[in-house]
């Protein structure tokens, strides 16, 4: 794409959100709605397109990406309004009367640069945080996964508002375009090296950006007595080592300290899981180009490296598959023990006892993420007190991702505070339930959450609040409900005004209304077909 | 100031203030306690000493010196004092069914070696008041107050290092080259105050470490003032916002008006009788009245107000004195939009007022610059004042009055767009300052092996109802039925 073209992406988007339009309640929802049924209905598409570019197996394409990607715009949902809401800020004696107010807005136009290795997941997440914040977006999905690429060039117009958010491909020379532009925000996801020009650029014109990075992620392995503990705990490595995208993954584990008595049961303990879990290799991605193919390869060409080979070390250049490989005490000066590995090569580090790790780890550049196996309650203080890492994850891996709502999945870069960084993650108890009676009688005014069941695009608004049943789905229910309906007093209205074929029921029951709310609430995120909508205003 | 502090001065520095840091000593909460006292203590001892300074750097009025530098320091060490125990202590957080079973917290932990630089238009509060959010954080900090203050950055040299721990806070002197020796190095946050241009160059260099940065920058503070105001109230504060700061040369002063054509005759009259209240007849003898910070600057605010475009628009003051490096207040009505004066941020004791037919077409000439630090209206109106608040973007606003708002320690204080990114006071210079850890804790059952190859159908449909935290799609699923 000439300069011409990115120029005049970026100022189509500026002009469109100078219009005002993305800083509604009712456009952010209707994008993230959007975004929700991109997700439900393209996910053929996208578990082809991560195959394509990944060799991804569909199950780690849903555990991985969708299902995330699910669970964060849904999360968006349910938190927007909350989040939307300027809250109070108490002010000194000296100043009354004085009110106080924290008004989150949207920044403006944001450009999103997203990596290979999640290519789908990595792009649409930081969306849904700049949708929710009420920004404009242009997004520039990795080349090196030109599948995933062309997938959302073509599904994001498809669903979201083209105006405001775009989709931009193309290689470094137009990422470089890009940075010439001026941004309100830029959220870049990938190596360090890119993320210092894509910073430098970024200083002139005063843009905030937000980095996400990597490093070499460390797993401690203290001894566990319990063999149950062990097994589990070595699954969980493998599932943060070569489970994901072969290993070329974040917050995957580099390497792994153990201290060197433990170091056998380890390796055992290992190779048993790989065979497990890998009875072949199908389940297994792929190296995602042939310069990361070379640069791993090269990693264990040293004579000196490749000696310490305990498992695997087999290529395939054609394929560019990788074993699952082990090695044992490499030498810390080579080049694998320096730069991460993004790879499916796990070395062994071996200390004398595991509380030198802590030592060893400070040495070195601060990880994405330190991961620790134990049950020592004192080691675990000293490696949060004395290790700095973007998180810290205890007896398990990757999964602080999942959670990812509720923790904040951060470089040293992220705020948890408001909309100045995209991922809103602020997390405040909800009490709803103050008694059960009272929940039942006020339910209809109290329940926050909106159930709409419909693939149409239905105006929301022109529906009254109450219980709605499809006609087709009248007659058993009707039936059912007629012959209670005098104990229950229940009626019938008319069809709704929209023309959609519905009847609308109120009951003044408020324990059949709390129990079809409840079923509603419960069967909202599993789409399964309910013979009634609720509509709460 | 160190003769030759290069580049080799400032990586001895830093490397000794990082080895003070992972000895692990400034993370204690006795050690933060220690240094916030300590300072509390200087501003208590020391007051004559920083008053002398400010006097001799700005001409600054005793009274300003201790409201707008003095008590806003102490104010900010106790607030601090008072809560840091609160802001040190991890923050529970709720956890998912996805991993249940599981605890999570977010812990506040020091990034390690900070950079502050400050301004020079409020030397001892911008320097101090960030090194005060970066001790409460637990991290070393290397201050580098402005050369264009220098009474005030020598008696940071000479003093603080007696109230303070100094291998772990460091005041280093100097300018351009010194500053640069310095940006060389890698730091694990930089604060800079200051103007945008410079803001750029520190980014830049804050980029080749990938440091982050707060940015305290400026911008053209606008004031819109309404008919329907008590005029007299709004004027004192328009007044003391401006003048009353340094004489203008404040990054949040109010740097131009906006007001209907009806309205600006009354609101002028009124500005002169309350400048004349103020200051005096004759305002170039007042007291009262910070100077202008150096030649430089003075010949900069002469290029504003002699430039032929505005020449005919004073309406009041316009005298100078350059011995002296002082201006008095001066009121230009009905400035051109294409003068110098609306172009750049004005910083000196000069207020020129534009005039419209509506006051809601200010918002488009307000947004049609750049992002300024603040914005201000004067209104009785609220459907105006919601207007305002959702139309016009600013680092911070106030509805009628000005500035306060840096005093509430409860609202951050920092810029957006062309005025800056991040920000401080209270907790959040805690926050600025500190790394949010995310700690996850689980045991070793609850394990769910649909996590794990090799992968089968049936832990495809379980997974699929774990991830979304369904419940219900996963009993579904191991009964067998799902939406497929």
């Amino acid at each position: 794409m000439e300069s011409v073209g990115v120029e005049g992406v970026a100022n189509e988007v500026r002009t469109d959100y100078e219009s005002g339009k993305t800083r509604s309640l009712a456009w952010r929802r209707s994008q993230l709605k959007a975004l929700q049924r991109l997700l439900y209905e393209e996910e053929e598409g996208m578990f082809t397109a991560l195959k394509q570019d990944l060799g991804k197996h569909q199950a780690e394409a849903y555990r991985d990406e969708v299902g995330i990607l699910i669970k964060s715009v849904n999360y968006a949902l349910e938190n927007l309004k909350k989040w939307m809401t300027p809250c109070r800020v108490p002010v000194p004696l000296l100043a009354f009367p004085t009110r106080g107010e924290l008004v989150p807005e949207p920044l403006g136009v944001v450009l999103i640069f997203s990596s290979w290795n999640f290519p789908i997941g990595l792009s649409l997440e930081p969306l849904i945080g700049a949708i929710a914040a009420g920004n404009a977006i242009v997004l520039k999905p990795s080349e090196l996964a030109p599948a995933s690429s062309n997938f959302l060039a073509k599904s994001v117009p498809k669903y979201l508002d083209s105006m405001s958010v775009k989709v931009v491909r193309g290689g470094p020379d137009v990422g470089q375009k890009l940075l010439e532009q001026k941004w309100d925000k830029i959220f870049f996801t990938g190596s360090s090296r890119v993320a210092r020009i894509v910073m430098a650029a970024a200083a002139k014109h005063l843009t905030p950006v937000a980095v996400e990075l990597g490093g070499k992620s460390p797993a401690i392995f203290d001894s566990l007595s319990s063999a149950r503990d062990r097994k589990v705990a070595v699954e969980r490595i493998v599932g943060a080592k070569w489970v994901p995208c072969s290993g070329q993954v974040c917050i995957g584990v580099d390497y792994v300290l153990v201290e060197e008595q433990f170091a056998p049961i380890l390796i055992d303990q290992l190779k048993a899981t790989l065979e497990k879990f890998y009875p072949r290799f199908d389940c297994l991605s792929r190296i995602i180009n042939e310069q990361h193919f070379q640069r791993l390869s090269n990693l264990i060409k040293d004579p000196s490296v490749a000696a310490t080979i305990i498992h695997g070390g087999s290529l395939d250049s054609e394929t560019l598959f990788i074993e699952p490989t082990i090695l044992l005490d490499p030498p810390l000066d080579a080049e694998i023990m320096n730069e991460e590995i993004f790879g499916p090569l796990l070395p062994i580090i071996t200390l004398k006892k595991i509380e030198d790790s802590i030592e060893f780890i400070r040495a070195r550049p601060k990880p994405l993420v330190i991961y620790a196996f134990t049950k020592d309650e004192k080691l675990r203080s000293r490696i949060t007190a004395e290790t700095s890492s973007g998180s810290l994850t205890f007896n398990d891996t990757m999964i602080q991702v999942l959670s990812l709502c509720n923790l904040i999945f951060i470089t040293p870069w992220h705020r948890s505070r408001s909309f100045h960084c995209l991922l809103v993650v602020r997390v405040r108890r909800i009490a709803i339930w103050r008694s059960g009676w009272e929940w039942v009688r006020t339910v209809p005014r109290q329940v926050l959450l909106r159930h709409v069941q419909s693939h149409e695009s239905r105006a929301e608004e022109e529906l009254p609040a109450g219980v709605h049943v499809p006609v087709p789905a009248m007659g058993c229910m009707e039936a059912a409900l007629h012959a209670i309906r005098l104990p229950l007093r229940l009626r019938h209205s008319a069809p709704s005004p929209a023309g959609l074929e519905t009847r609308l029921i109120s009951t003044r029951s408020p324990l059949l209304l709390a129990a079809m709310i409840t079923a509603a609430i419960i069967c909202r995120n599993n789409r399964l077909y309910l013979p009634f909508d609720i509509i709460n205003r | 100031m160190e003769g030759g502090f290069d580049g080799a001065g400032a990586a001895e520095v830093v490397a000794e203030l990082r080895e003070s840091f992972e000895s692990g000593r400034t993370r204690s909460f006795e050690w933060r306690v220690a240094q916030l006292k300590g300072i509390a203590r200087l501003i208590v001892e020391k007051e004559a000493e920083i008053t002398a300074a400010l006097d001799d750097d700005l001409a600054k009025p005793q009274i300003e010196s201790f409201i707008g530098e003095i008590s806003m320091v102490r104010e900010s060490c106790r607030f601090a004092l008072k809560e840091l125990k609160r802001w040190m202590k991890p923050e529970k957080v709720a956890t998912s069914v996805t991993t249940f079973p599981s605890s999570a917290k977010v812990v506040s932990e020091p990034l390690g070696v900070v950079l502050i630089i400050s301004a020079w238009n409020y030397p001892f509060l911008l320097s101090i008041d960030p090194v005060i959010g970066a001790i409460a954080a637990g991290n070393a900090v290397v201050l580098k107050p402005s050369e264009v203050a220098p009474a005030t950055s020598s008696f940071f040299a000479r003093i603080l290092p007696d109230y303070v721990d100094n291998s772990c806070i460091r005041v280093v002197e100097g300018s351009i080259p010194e500053t640069t020796a310095l940006l060389d190095q890698k730091f694990d946050k930089i604060l800079y105050t200051g103007n945008a241009r410079v803001g750029r160059i520190v980014m830049t260099a804050a980029a080749k470490h990938l440091t982050p940065v707060v940015l305290e920058l400026g911008g053209k503070c606008p004031v819109l003032v309404d008919s329907n105001v008590d005029i007299k109230v709004a004027t004192r504060r328009i007044v003391a916002g401006k003048w009353g700061c340094n004489s203008g040369q404040a990054c949040i002063a109010p740097d131009y008006i906006i007001t209907t054509k009806s309205f600006a005759p009354k609101l002028v009259d009124a500005l002169k009788i309350t400048l004349e209240k103020f200051y005096g007849k004759d305002p170039l003898e007042s007291a009262d009245l910070s100077r202008i910070v150096n030649s430089n600057h003075f010949k900069r605010l002469m290029n504003l107000l002699d430039d032929e475009k505005v020449s005919g628009t004073i309406v009041h003051g316009g005298q100078r004195n350059e011995k002296r490096l002082r201006i008095a207040p001066t009121i230009l009505l009905d400035v051109p939009s294409d003068s110098l004066i609306m172009k750049e941020e004005v910083f000196g004791p000069l207020l020129p007022i534009v005039t419209v037919d509506e006051l809601r077409e200010g918002f488009g000439l307000i947004n049609s610059k750049g992002k300024p630090l603040a914005a201000y209206l004067f209104t009785k109106d609220r459907k105006l004042e919601e207007k305002f608040v959702k139309s016009v973007s600013a680092g911070g606003m106030v509805i009628n009055d000005t500035i306060l708002q840096v005093t509430n320690p409860r609202l951050p204080f920092g810029g957006v767009g062309e005025s800056g990114m991040g920000s401080y006071h209270g907790k959040f210079s805690f926050d600025a300052f500190s790394h949010k850890k995310a700690v996850l804790s689980r045991g070793f059952g609850g394990d769910v092996s649909m996590r794990y190859p090799p992968y089968t159908a049936h832990k495809q449909k379980i997974l699929r109802g774990l991830i979304t935290g369904n419940i219900i799609a996963v009993f579904l699923a191991l009964i067998g039925w799902t939406r497929h």
